[in-house]
C-alpha cells in the first residue's frame, strides 16, 4: 500500500512539474520572440553570443596557441595564415583576442553577478523593512560609494595583488552599492502598491512578497544597469591589466594586448586597433542586449497576442 | 432559516483607533519635531451580521478604507478590539493569523495597481492556493483556477493573460476570483465599482450578489457611491473625518438620514429624475485635515445646523432612534426627526 | 432662444491605432443652443471626449477629421488657421474644463503665476488699458473670489498640490470664465470629486453660466449629473449619437434600447433586492465595430435590418429624436 502511495505521489509531482515547465517555456519563448523581433536585440544577442562562444570554446576556435611565438613573423599584416596579423613577438592576434574573451567574460559576468546578488537583496530588504536595518545598509552603501571608484579599485588591487579572483571581488565590491541603491529606491515605491497589500491580505510571507511581487517589478532598471556594467567591467579588467594590476602577461587579455599595442602604436597600429574594436563592439552589444531584455521581460511592452 | 443564529455578528469592531505617524525619521525622533499624527480612524465601533451587506460610506480621506484594512490587519490599529467569530484578531499569533486570512479577504479598489503586472491572471489566482498549500498537485491548482475564472464569468483562456490586457471590469473580476479562491466567509469590497461605467458596475454588482448566495458570504462595502450603497446594503455607517456619525439599517438611513452631515451627503446625490431632486444642502468649505481634527464634534466647522459652543467643546453623545439606528449629534432626537 | 451657437454637422473623426483605422466619431450631428446646457452622456470609449477635443481642434496626433463641419457662430472652425484658433477661439470664445484636476495645472508654478499668464495672453479681450502687475493680481484675486475660494490673497501664492481637488476645479472654472466665453466645454469636471464637493462645483457652474450667459457642452458618464445640469441630452454609443432629446423627455421616456438599458443599470434604493439589468457583451473595440446599428449585437430588440443598415435619426416627438429602426413605422 505505501508503495502505491509513493508511486501516486511521484506521478503527481511529475504531472505538476510538466505543467509548470510548460508555463515557464511559454514565458521564455515569449521573451525570445521579442528579442528576435527587435533588430537591436538580435544584434546585441549575436555579439554576446559570439563572445561567449569564443570564451567557452577558445581552444577549438582559435587557429593558434595564443602564446605560440613566431619571431620571424612579428608585426605581420593580416594574411590568410594570420587573419588579423601578429604582434611584437609574432603571436597570432586573432587567437589572443579569442582567448582574451575568456578573461573578459569571466571577470564581467562574475563581478556583475556577485554585485547584483548582494546589492539587490540588500537594497530590497532594507527598503521593505525600513527602520534601523535600512539605516545600517544605507550607511554601508554610502561609505563604499563615497570613495572615488577609480582610486578604490586601484588601491584595493594594489593591496590584494593581481589575480583573477581578486579582480572579480574588487569590482563586485565597488559596484554592488549601485545596485543596492537602485533596488532600494524601486522597492520603496513598490511597497506602497496595492498589490503588495493584496498579497499580504492573502497571507503571503515577507519572503514571498520580496521574491514574487517586488523583485520582478524592480528588475527593469537593474537589468539596464547590469548590461551597462558588463561593459564597464570588461573595461576595468582591461584597464587594470593595462596598468599591470590585473592579469599578468603572458596571459591573453584585451587589456594586456592594448598595453603592449600601445608601445608600438606608431610602428604597428593594428596591434592596438584590433583589441580596441573588439572592446567597443562588446560594450555596444551589452547595452543593446540589456535594453531589449528589459523590454522583453515586461509583459506590458510586448505586443498583444504574442 | 434559523433566525437567532443569523443574528450573531460575524465581525464586531469596538473602539477601533488607527493613527498614522508622519515624519518618523530618526532625526524627528531625536528632536521630537515634525512628528504629526494622522487620526485616520478615531474610535469606531460597529458590528456586521453574518450573510449581510454592511456599507461604510464617506468621502475621500474619511478613513473608511483604513477601517477595512485594519479589520484585516493590513494596517495595525493602535487601540480597540476586532472580533471575528469571537476571536479578537488583534491578539492572534502568526499561525492563527494565517488561518484567519483564509476566512476574511479583501478586493482592492484599483485593479491596475492591486494586481502584480508581471504575473498572469492564472498565477494571480493560483497564488493564494500556493501560499496556503491547499491543493497539492499542479493539475488541481490549474483546475481550480479554471473553475474560478468561470465562476466570475471570465473564460479559461484568460488565465494566460496579464493584468494590463484586461478591461477595468475584467480586472476587478480577477481581484474577486483571487479573494474567492480561499473560500472566505467575509469579503471587504473596497470601492469595487468606482471608475467603472454603469453597465459594467451593474454586472459586477450582480455577480457579487450571486456569489454571496452561492458561497454564503458576508460583505463589507467601502464606497463613496451612494446609489450603489442604497441598493446593496442592509446596514449603513456614515463616516466623517475618522468617526462614524450615523449608523443603522439601510432603509432608515437612505429614506431619512438624521445627522446633518448624512443629510447633506444624501441630498447631494445627483438624481436621474429631473425636477424631482430634493433641495440640496451645499456644505461650506473643505474637510479639515485629519492631523488636527476639530475639537468636539468634528463636523462643527461645516455644520449647517450647528447649535453653538457645545458642538465645539464636547464630543456629541450617541442618540438612539430605535432599530439599531444611532446618530452622534448634540441636536436632540426630536428636532432631528422633524 | 432657438438660435444655435454651435452646430456640428456630419462630423466623422478617424483614429489610427496599431490595429487599424477606426471611426471614433461617426456622422455626428448636434446643436448647442444659445444659453442652454447640452449634456453629452455615454460610457468610456464612446467618443464623447473626442467630440469635445474636435471642437477645440485639439485632437491627438493619431486622430483626423475625415469629414464634416463644426459651425461656431456660423464659422466653420475646421477651416480656421491654427493661429486664429489659438488667438481668438480657444480660451476666449470657447473655454474648456478637463476632468483631471491634478494634471490640469503645472505643478512647479504657483496659482498666481498661472492665472496671470493666462490673463496676459488674453489681455486685449479684457478691455483695460493698463495691465501692470498690481492690476493683474487684483483681477486674479477677484476671479478666485468669484468662484468661492476663501482667502484668495493667501491662496494665490500656493502651489497646485496645496489645493484639494475641488479647489483646483474651482480655479479651473475661474480660468475658464475669465474671458467671458460664449461656449464652455466641460469634460467630466466633477468625476474625480466627492458628492458633496461635486454638488458645490455644479452649483457654482450653474450660477456662473447664468451670470455670464454662456452656453455649455457638458460631457459626463454620470446620468444623474447630466439630468441635473442639462436642458437637452445627447446619448452616445460607439461613436454615434443614438438619442437626442429634451432632458425631461429622455429620462422619462427613453426611446433607444441603449438608453433604456443604461437607466436600468443604475442601482438605487428603489431596486434593492432585484438584479440590475446588465447589458450583455461589451462595447466594441474602435476597429471592430459591427455593421449596421453599432448596438445590434447587444440589443434585446434586434431585427434583421439592424445588422444590415445603420439607422438614421428619427424625430419621434418634438425635441426628441432617436436612431433606431423600431420607430421607423411611426412616420
Amino acid at each position: 500500500m505505501p508503495k502505491n502511495k509513493v508511486l501516486i505521489e511521484i506521478s503527481h509531482r511529475w504531472d505538476s512539474y510538466k505543467i509548470k515547465s510548460r508555463l515557464q517555456i511559454k514565458k521564455i519563448t515569449q521573451v525570445i520572440k521579442v528579442i528576435r523581433r527587435e533588430p537591436r536585440g538580435l544584434i546585441g544577442a549575436s555579439i554576446i553570443g559570439i563572445i561567449l562562444l569564443c570564451a567557452l570554446f577558445s581552444p577549438l576556435i582559435a587557429p593558434f596557441d595564443p602564446n605560440e611565438q613566431d619571431i620571424a613573423n612579428r608585426f605581420s599584416v593580416p594574411s590568410s595564415e594570420h587573419l588579423l596579423g601578429t604582434d611584437y613577438i609574432g603571436r597570432d592576434i586573432l587567437s589572443r583576442l579569442i582567448y582574451g574573451a575568456r578573461a573578459a567574460a569571466i571577470v564581467s559576468i562574475c563581478s556583475v553577478g556577485i554585485a547584483v546578488m548582494i546589492g539587490v537583496p540588500l537594497g530590497a530588504i532594507a527598503a521593505y523593512n525600513g527602520g534601523i536595518v535600512d539605516y545600517v545598509v544605507i550607511l554601508i552603501f554610502d561609505v563604499i560609494r563615497s570613495f572615488p571608484s577609480v582610486i578604490m579599485i586601484l588601491v584595493l588591487a594594489a593591496i590584494f595583488g593581481p589575480s583573477l579572483l581578486n579582480i572579480i571581488l574588487i569590482l563586485a565590491f565597488t559596484s554592488f552599492p549601485a545596485y543596492g541603491r537602485v533596488a532600494r529606491a524601486q522597492t520603496l515605491c513598490m511597497k506602497e502598491e496595492e498589490s503588495i497589500l493584496a498579497a499580504k491580505s492573502l497571507g503571503a510571507t515577507t519572503g514571498r512578497i520580496l521574491l514574487h511581487h517586488i523583485t520582478p517589478n524592480i528588475l527593469s532598471p537593474i537589468i539596464v544597469l547590469a548590461g551597462m556594467d558588463l561593459a564597464v567591467m570588461i573595461m576595468w579588467e582591461s584597464a587594470l591589466s593595462f596598468l599591470g594590476l590585473g592579469l599578468q602577461p603572458p596571459a591573453a587579455s584585451w587589456g594586456i594586448m592594448l598595453k603592449q599595442g600601445y608601445t608600438y602604436i606608431e610602428t604597428a597600429p593594428l596591434m592596438i586597433i584590433w583589441p580596441a574594436i573588439v572592446l567597443i563592439i562588446t560594450m555596444l552589444g551589452c547595452s543593446l542586449f540589456a535594453e531589449v531584455l528589459r523590454i522583453a521581460l515586461n509583459p506590458k511592452e510586448r505586443l498583444p497576442n504574442e | 432559516m434559523n433566525k437567532t443564529i443569523d443574528k450573531v455578528p460575524l465581525v464586531q469592531v469596538q473602539g477601533l483607533k488607527t493613527y498614522f505617524y508622519k515624519g518618523k525619521g530618526i532625526l524627528s525622533k531625536v528632536f521630537g519635531k515634525g512628528l504629526r499624527i494622522v487620526h485616520a480612524v478615531d474610535n469606531v465601533s460597529f458590528s456586521i451580521e453574518a450573510g449581510k451587506n454592511f456599507s461604510l460610506v464617506g468621502e475621500t480621506g474619511c478613513g473608511k478604507s483604513t477601517v477595512g484594512r485594519s479589520i484585516l490587519r493590513l494596517v495595525e490599529p493602535i487601540e480597540g478590539k476586532i472580533f471575528f467569530e469571537d476571536q479578537n484578531i488583534l491578539e492572534l499569533g502568526k499561525g492563527e493569523m494565517q488561518r484567519f486570512r483564509r476566512k476574511a479577504q479583501i478586493v482592492m479598489q484599483d485593479p491596475r495597481s492591486s494586481l502584480n503586472p508581471r504575473m498572469t491572471a492564472g498565477e494571480l489566482i493560483a497564488e493564494p492556493l500556493r501560499i496556503h498549500r491547499i491543493k497539492n498537485s499542479e493539475r488541481e491548482i490549474q483546475d481550480e483556477v479554471a473553475h474560478l475564472l468561470e465562476t466570475v464569468r471570465l473564460s479559461g483562456d484568460d488565465a494566460e493573460k496579464y493584468p494590463h490586457e484586461f478591461s477595468g471590469g475584467q480586472a476587478r473580476r480577477i481581484g474577486i476570483a483571487r479573494a474567492l479562491v480561499l473560500r472566505p466567509q467575509f469579503i471587504v469590497a473596497d470601492e469595487l465599482t468606482s471608475g467603472l461605467d454603469v453597465s459594467i458596475s451593474a454586472a459586477i454588482l450582480d455577480l457579487m450578489q450571486d456569489l454571496q448566495a452561492q458561497f454564503k458570504l458576508t460583505y463589507m462595502w467601502i464606497s463613496h457611491d451612494l446609489h450603489m450603497v442604497k441598493y446593496i446594503s442592509d446596514h449603513i455607517a456614515i463616516m466623517y473625518l475618522g468617526k462614524i456619525v450615523e449608523i443603522g439599517r439601510a432603509q432608515d438611513i437612505s429614506e431619512k438620514p438624521m445627522h446633518p452631515y448624512s443629510q447633506a451627503l444624501f441630498s447631494a446625490i445627483p438624481s436621474v429624475k429631473p425636477g424631482q431632486a430634493t433641495k440640496k444642502i451645499i456644505l461650506e468649505g473643505e474637510v479639515p485635515s485629519p492631523i488636527h481634527p476639530p475639537s468636539g464634534c468634528t463636523f462643527h466647522t461645516r455644520c449647517p445646523r450647528k447649535l453653538g459652543s457645545i458642538c465645539e467643546a464636547q464630543i456629541p453623545p450617541w442618540l438612539d432612534a430605535g432599530d439599531g439606528h444611532h446618530i452622534s449629534c448634540h441636536i436632540p432626537l426630536e428636532t432631528l426627526r422633524k | 432662444m432657438n438660435d444655435s451657437l454651435l452646430r456640428v454637422r456630419d462630423l466623422t473623426v478617424e483614429y489610427s491605432t496599431h490595429k487599424g483605422i477606426g471611426n471614433a466619431l461617426d456622422n455626428i450631428n448636434l446643436d448647442v443652443r444659445e444659453g442652454q446646457v447640452l449634456g453629452l452622456v455615454g460610457e468610456s470609449g464612446c467618443g464623447k471626449t473626442t467630440l469635445g477635443l474636435s471642437i477645440m481642434r485639439l485632437l491627438p496626433r493619431f486622430g483626423r477629421v475625415a469629414q464634416g463641419e463644426i459651425l461656431f457662430k456660423e464659422r466653420n472652425l475646421l477651416d480656421l488657421p491654427e493661429k486664429i484658433m489659438n488667438k481668438k477661439i480657444r480660451g476666449r470664445e470657447i473655454a474648456m474644463i478637463i476632468q483631471d484636476p491634478l494634471h490640469a495645472l503645472n505643478p512647479v508654478f504657483t496659482i498666481q503665476t498661472q492665472i496671470i499668464d493666462i490673463l496676459r495672453f488674453h489681455k486685449d479681450r479684457l478691455l483695460t488699458t493698463q495691465w501692470k502687475g498690481k492690476q493683474l493680481r487684483n483681477k486674479a484675486i477677484n476671479m478666485l473670489e468669484e468662484v468661492g475660494i476663501a482667502d484668495p490673497l493667501e491662496r494665490l501664492t500656493d502651489y497646485p498640490f496645496q489645493f484639494s481637488g475641488g479647489m483646483i476645479q474651482r480655479v479651473m472654472v475661474a480660468m475658464a470664465f475669465n474671458c467671458n466665453p460664449s461656449l464652455l466645454i466641460a469634460d467630466e469636471p466633477t468625476t474625480a470629486l466627492d458628492v458633496t464637493v461635486e454638488a458645490q462645483i455644479l452649483e457654482l457652474l450653474k450660477s456662473l453660466v447664468k451670470r455670464y450667459g454662456a452656453s455649455v457642452l457638458y460631457i459626463s458618464h454620470d446620468l444623474g449629473v447630466i439630468s441635473e445640469i442639462s436642458d437637452r441630452v445627447a446619448v452616445m454609443y460607439a461613436g454615434n449619437i443614438v438619442e437626442y432629446a429634451d432632458t425631461k423627455l429622455l429620462f422619462e421616456n427613453p426611446a433607444h434600447p441603449y438608453t433604456e438599458a443604461l437607466l436600468r443599470c443604475l442601482p438605487g434604493a428603489e431596486v434593492r433586492g432585484k438584479r440590475l439589468g446588465t447589458i450583455p457583451g461589451r462595447v466594441p473595440d474602435l476597429t471592430e465595430r459591427p455593421k449596421g446599428c453599432k448596438f445590434n449585437p447587444r440589443c434585446p430588440h434586434v431585427m434583421e435590418i439592424c445588422k444590415e443598415k445603420a439607422p438614421t435619426m428619427l424625430d419621434i416627438a418634438s425635441d426628441h429624436s432617436v436612431a433606431c429602426f423600431r420607430y421607423e413605422n411611426h412616420e
